[in-house]
Parts: structure tokens; sequence; C-alpha cells
């Protein structure tokens, strides 16, 4: 275990700055926004609104939802571009070390293929994602109390249903960890389809994957009239989206037409994410994700093998 | 104390596809030796080290500390040290967080100790590789497994590219800091002279064969060397030395076994050096003809 730790602590120290970096972007640039932008609100005015459900809500009424919309907004934006950003990255990682030529020196020391290529992949895909999200939770809190505080000043902090709030903000971050999870698992065929092929085919690998993935399917829509490559790998971005938020529907959360509804929505969150969460599990027992496990299983195998000849 | 060879080879081939990088060779490493494994380019010593860390799969029998070194590989990557022909540390990391990792990947690995090398060095602690010399970054490569509590040090040409200072500085470390008598250094190296002295055997692969395994005292008693006048080179060249070439003010010849007592009194009899053996054993034999 130790061993493991110390190869997570390896991919902290190598990417730490552009890791750092992507997850304070957002914040700092809202920051920068909340704090010096041109921002002049007038509560008594009417014309001044909110959207909030399809419905415009007088601001008054809605520094709830826009307080939430911006913790909650800063948090995705922050987990999305670092999540997306190191989704994207992955096929290089496959080379990484070959290409700073310090494959040899790693090799040379007493940590197995799997755990290394494990740690590798839980620090990029997982870990560090869900680091962004505890940061942009943190930041967003921060932007939005500094934004209700322009808006309304310090009376709109006391007036907010902190104890709706809080267990509405834990289950939001524990359903979107859960979901994370799933979601990368629902992606992997492709995350380790294209690393193992950039491990073996180096910088082909990319382009032969996709290559080949649209000639074999318009070969099979033209010649056969059988989309199943689209198909499944939509469906697996599908299956992606859904593990992180509304696998189970959105139809039995609360509808939040009116500032007093949403409060009401924020103390059925947990409840409903819970709800969601379970039918997000039950969505893995299909073929669909068998698929996608035994392709990233094979991949794995592959980048193992790559790993094994050495550099 | 155990008696058994650190590293023990027989019958071993090594394939790169349908190319026989090394063929059928057997040899023994006994603890405490330092063993020089000499070759031409292509020879297969990098082939054959890579086989010893596990990171080659070979033919034949093969035991490194008793273990297997494919299957076992990370257990004996935990009781030997290696630094590979292309060896580079990661250029992203400071000294002091290579200490951090390996105290976290080795378990025999001392902090303190590489602390300690490193500190006789010109190399800071909070230096990135990627602003080191090649010198100082195989003096950090050294002294990092140098730190490690091994028996088997396994280094492929650690020095190329090095000037003569860096090279001093590594054998010299390598020699005071981690060789006890009791731990074993196979190193390849082309700078055969610098290390003649530092090593107790030699292997000389040529081709993929093994052309030579023995210590270098046996070597005394094996190969003679004979110095002469030109005007005897006839007569020496009849008696079919192993090689033939000049030497200052004369020229010399190399003999497997003593030459005959008439040829021996038309020189003057001298230790062969390791280089000239290497030539000797690994030259074309058309080329060795040709020669004056």
């Amino acid at each position: 275990m130790q061993r493991f730790k110390t190869l997570l602590w390896r991919e902290w120290m190598q990417h730490r700055i552009g890791w750092l970096a992507m997850m304070t972007v957002p914040f700092v640039l809202l920051l920068l926004a909340v704090s010096f932008g041109n921002l002049h609100v007038n509560l008594a005015d009417a014309d001044v609104n909110i959207r909030v459900a399809g419905q415009r809500l007088p601001l008054n009424e809605g520094l709830l939802p826009l307080g939430i919309s911006v913790f909650g907004g800063t948090a995705f934006l922050t987990v999305l571009l670092v999540w997306m950003g190191n989704m994207i990255q992955a096929p290089g990682l496959a080379r990484r070390d070959q290409q700073d030529r310090s494959i040899e020196f790693w090799l040379s020391l007493p940590a197995s293929h799997v755990q290394s290529l494990g740690a590798t992949l839980l620090m990029h895909l997982l870990l560090v994602p869900a680091a962004a999200m505890l940061v942009g939770l943190l930041g967003g809190a921060v932007i939005a109390v500094m934004l209700l505080i322009r808006v309304d000043g310090f009376t709109a902090l006391a007036a907010l249903p902190w104890l709706a709030i809080a267990p509405a903000t834990l289950a939001a971050l524990l359903r979107a960890l859960f979901g994370l999870m799933l979601a990368t698992l629902w992606l992997s065929p492709m995350v380790l389809g294209t690393m193992a092929a950039s491990a073996w085919l180096k910088r082909w690998g990319l382009p032969a994957v996709i290559g080949g993935l649209t000639v074999a399917h318009t070969m099979l829509k033209n010649g056969y009239g059988i989309t199943l490559i689209a198909d499944t790998i939509g469906g697996w971005f599908q299956q992606a989206q859904l593990a992180l938020v509304g696998a189970g529907g959105r139809g039995n959360l609360p509808g939040v037409g009116h500032a007093g509804e949403f409060e009401f929505a924020l103390r059925a969150f947990p409840s409903w994410a819970a709800g969601d969460a379970a039918a997000a599990v039950a969505n893995l027992a299909t073929p669909a994700f068998a698929l996608a496990m035994v392709i990233a299983a094979a991949a794995f195998g592959l980048l193992i093998l790559r790993r094994q000849r050495g550099a | 104390m155990s008696t058994a060879p650190l590293i023990e080879a027989t019958g071993l081939s090594l394939r790169y596809g349908r190319k026989l990088a090394v063929d059928n060779v057997s040899f023994q490493v006994p603890a405490g030796r330092v063993v020089g494994l000499l070759g031409h380019n292509g020879a297969g010593k990098t082939s054959l080290m890579k086989a010893l860390v596990g990171l080659h799969t070979c033919e034949g029998e093969l035991r490194v500390l008793g273990l297997h070194p494919r299957r076992d590989r990370q257990q004996l990557l935990e009781s030997i040290c290696y630094i590979p022909d292309v060896a580079i540390l990661p250029r992203w990391a400071r000294v002091e967080q290579l200490i951090t990792l390996m105290s976290g990947l080795h378990p025999r690995f001392s902090a303190d100790r590489a602390r300690t090398l490193l500190r006789r060095t010109s190399v800071g602690l909070e230096d990135k590789v990627k602003t080191l010399s090649k010198g100082m970054v195989v003096q950090v490569h050294l002294a990092l497994i140098a730190a490690i509590d091994a028996r088997v040090m396994i280094l492929d040409e650690p020095t190329l590219g090095l000037d003569v200072l860096s090279r001093k500085a590594f054998y010299e470390m390598l020699i005071d800091e981690w060789c006890d008598g009791e731990r074993s250094v196979l190193i390849s190296t082309h700078q055969v002279e610098e290390i003649e002295a530092l090593l107790s055997d030699v292997m000389i692969l040529n081709e993929g064969k093994l052309a030579l395994s023995i210590s270098l005292e046996d070597i005394d008693r094996r190969f003679v060397a004979l110095s002469h006048d030109a005007a005897q080179a006839d007569a020496i060249a009849a008696a079919h030395p192993l090689l033939r070439y000049r030497v200052q003010g004369g020229s010399a010849a190399i003999f497997d076994g003593p030459p005959p007592e008439a040829v021996q009194a038309l020189g003057q009899r001298m230790r062969p050096s390791l280089v000239d053996l290497f030539v000797a054993l690994t030259r074309a034999p058309d080329m060795n003809r040709s020669q004056a």
C-alpha cells in the first residue's frame, strides 16, 4: 500500500502545477468578476428578475437559487475542466515516461506494472477530479457568498436556509463523487483503448482508433445498415452523463417555481440524490456496461503487456 | 554465509523476434566480485542485462539471487539495483523528490545514506534534474541506487558520454561507497582501460556468444603477451598468436597459453592488457590475419 501511495504521490509531484492551475482558474476568474465587475442591482426594481425552472422570479425572491446556481456552477465548471482535461490527455500518459526517457528508471524500481499503471489512472481519472470538485465547492461557496453580499448585503446571508443548504450540499458532493466514478467506468473503454493504441502505435495510436472506428462504422452502416458501433459508443456517453446526474429521471424532484419551493426542493434533494445514485448503479447491470468493462480490461492488459516489454 | 552464486545462467539465449541477441551462454557471478561485461555494440550486453532484471524474456536457465528474473521481477528488484544504458532520471523532479519517491518505492533504500552520498557531490537536494549536467545526473542516479542495501548492482554503460572527471568520480563512489566484499557488481562499458583496475572478473561477449568468462588472476595465468622486434614478426606469426599488434618501440603478440619455448626466447614476456585481449577475442579473424 505504501508503494501504491508513493506512486500516487509521484503523479501529484509531476502534474500538480497543471492541475492546480486548472482547478483555480474558474475560481480566480469568477472572483475577479464578482469583486471588480460592474454590478448594480436594485432589488426593489420589479424588472430585475432571475429565471428559475423556466419561470421568472423577482430577484429578492431568487437570491437562494442565485446563490445555489453560482455555488454549484463554479464547482461544476471546475470539475468539468479538470476531468475533461485529464480524459483528453490520457492517451498521452501511455507514453509519457518513454517520451521523457525516464521509463528505464521507473522500470528499475520494485513496483509492479499493475501498481504503476493503476496509480496513474486512478490519480488522473478519479482522485484529481474529485479534489477539483472539493476545490470547486469551496471556491463556489466563496463566490456565491460574495455575490449575495454585493447584491443584498450581509442580510442576504442571514436569510439563507443554511439547515437546508448544508445537507443538500453534502448530498450533492457525494452524488457527484459517486457519479464521477461511474461515469469514468462508462468511458473507460475509450480512455484505456486510446491509451493502449498510443502505447503500441505511438503517435498513430489515436488516429488509428478514430479512423478505424469511423471506417468500420461507415462500412457496417452503408453495407448492412448496422449502426452498432455508433450506438454502443453513443450509449456509453449517454450512460456516463446519466451516471453523473439524472439516472433516475428528474420527475421526482419537486418543482422549483417559487423560492419557497426551491427551499423545499433543497430539503428533498438528499433523498432524491440517493435514489438517483441507486438508479445509476442499476444501469450497470446491462450488456452495454459488461461490454465496456471487457474492452477496458483488454486495453489495460495491452498497456501492461507494453510496459512489460520495456521502453 | 551462503557460497551460492548471486547470478547463475545456464544455456541462456535471448531473441528479438527471429534475431538471436545472446546465444547459449553460461556463467556464474559469485558474491564479492566486480565483473566487467565487455562487447562491441550489438554484442548482446544490454539484452543480457535486461534479462537479468526481468525486462527481457529468455530461454534457458537464469537465476539471480535464486529468483527467476521475469517471474519474480518485483521481489528481485528489491534486492538488486540497476542503472540502464539509457539511464535518465525524470527531468521534472527535484533531487529531494527523488529521494522521497525512492523511500516509498524501495524497501531497502536509505534516504539518509542517499543524502550523505549526495553531499559529496556538487548537486543540491533542491536542484531539478533538468538543470543538472549529464555527469551530475549520473552521480545522482548512482547516489540513489548506492543507497539501496542490495546484493547485486547492474550497471549498463553508466558513464557513457561523461567526461573523464565525471567518470572517475562515478567509479570512486561505486568502489568506496558500495562495494564491500560481499556485494557484486556487473558493469558493462566501452572504457575498458579505465575500469580494468576495478575488476575482479571479466566476461567478453562477441556477437551474442560468450567468448571469455574469467577472473583477472586467471587472465595473467592463461594469456601471455610477448613484445618483440619487427625482425621476429614472421617467427612469432608462425606460432599462431591470438593477436599481433603494435606497441611503442616494436610489436607484440598475445597467446592463449604459453607460447612455444622457441618463440618465448624471441621476445619479452609481459602482461596482456584487457583491451588487447578484448580485441584479440572479438576481432574478426580476417582482420586479425591482415594485422602486421
